[in-house]
């Protein structure tokens, strides 16, 4: 499963999403090329209202 | 942007008419950056953001919560598109973690900006000034478009300017206070030494204190709070606009010297009792 579809499977449409797999972030242009492999840690994260 | 409010006075062209300022390259013509939290509604947040005729406002990045109702929401679908998004790091209580911050929201499509917030403890809200060093040197060597939120420190601000950031950020109180200015005479030192843009962030908590900040000679204020937890937040963000222009343009004007002392301002001359 790639970064993409993960997204959509969590349901993550919004204009940004910021994805970190084991520690690294992912370039948001590489989410659909990104493979993951059992045992990868990913961190989904957004914008939020913040001063 | 038009920054020219006939009800202000007369500046010329050339100063208040076309009166920007640049962040690394980038123009302005609204000094009035907003903070987007806080706010009740998006809704009051977007007019707020309207109101103010803000181009630049500050978003945090927060873990997805899949519990939660709203935690997909994306709060930049709320705001107009051709306001800049100024990423903090807020919640960072080492570099590290402010790296990170800013290293995420970049490769996820935000702009390779950042206000960057060191916070080692959340009783003070007090920026930590060697961890900010650290992570500013760190994030220009990245790339990063540079913006400290440090304490009205002027050793600090220059020690920043000189590792190449592109603004600095002094607070004028501390976070979410509303107090204003507290240390005007190193904000004074801040703004005379400085060789890039100076905004003042936090602690504003009324238009006037807007307007001090830009007689000070304050390129810009970052306004959250006190905008945020308005009656009528749209309402606030109209007073700080125009408070924000008003200091501006008494700064411009050249504002006269303060005095110990009263000095007569009609004729000490021909009194009808006689001299």
């Amino acid at each position: 499963m790639t970064i993409a579809q993960l997204l959509e499977r969590l349901e993550i449409t919004s204009r940004y999403a910021l994805v970190e797999r084991n520690g690294c972030p992912v370039p948001r242009e590489s989410f659909s090329v990104v493979e993951l492999a059992a045992g990868d840690e990913v961190v989904v994260a957004r914008p939020v209202a913040g001063g | 942007m038009p920054t020219a409010e006939p009800d202000l006075g007369h500046a010329s062209e050339g100063t208040a008419m076309s009166d920007e300022f640049t962040i690394n390259g980038r123009t302005f013509g609204s000094r009035l950056i907003l903070g987007t939290g806080r706010y009740a509604t998006l809704d009051a947040m977007r007019s707020a953001v309207d109101a103010a005729q803000a181009e630049m406002v500050t978003v945090a990045v927060r873990l997805v919560d899949f519990d939660a109702p709203t935690g997909k929401a994306d709060i930049t679908e709320a705001l107009p598109d051709d306001v800049l998004l100024l990423p903090n790091t807020a919640g960072a209580r080492t570099a590290e973690e402010a790296v990170r911050f800013a290293r995420l929201a970049r490769a996820g499509g935000l702009p390779a900006w950042v206000k960057l917030e060191v916070i080692p403890d959340q009783r003070y809200l007090l920026p930590d000034p060697v961890g900010t060093l650290e992570a500013a040197e760190e994030l220009l060597a990245d790339g990063f478009t540079v913006l400290p939120y440090i304490n009205a420190d002027p050793v600090l601000a220059a020690r920043l300017e000189g590792l190449g950031c592109h603004a600095v950020m002094p607070l004028g109180s501390p976070i979410g206070s509303g107090r204003g200015l507290k240390l005007r005479d190193s904000i004074r030192i801040i703004v005379e030494q400085a060789t890039v843009p100076v905004v003042i962030d936090a602690g504003l908590g009324a238009p006037s204190h807007a307007a001090e900040a830009l007689e000070l000679g304050a390129d810009a204020v970052l306004v959250n709070t006190a905008i945020a937890v308005a009656d009528e937040p749209a309402v606030m963000a109209d007073a700080f606009r125009l408070a924000v222009l008003a200091g501006r343009r008494g700064r411009l004007a050249g504002l006269m010297e303060e005095r110990e002392r009263g000095t007569a301002s009609s004729p000490t001359s021909g009194l009808l009792g006689g001299s």
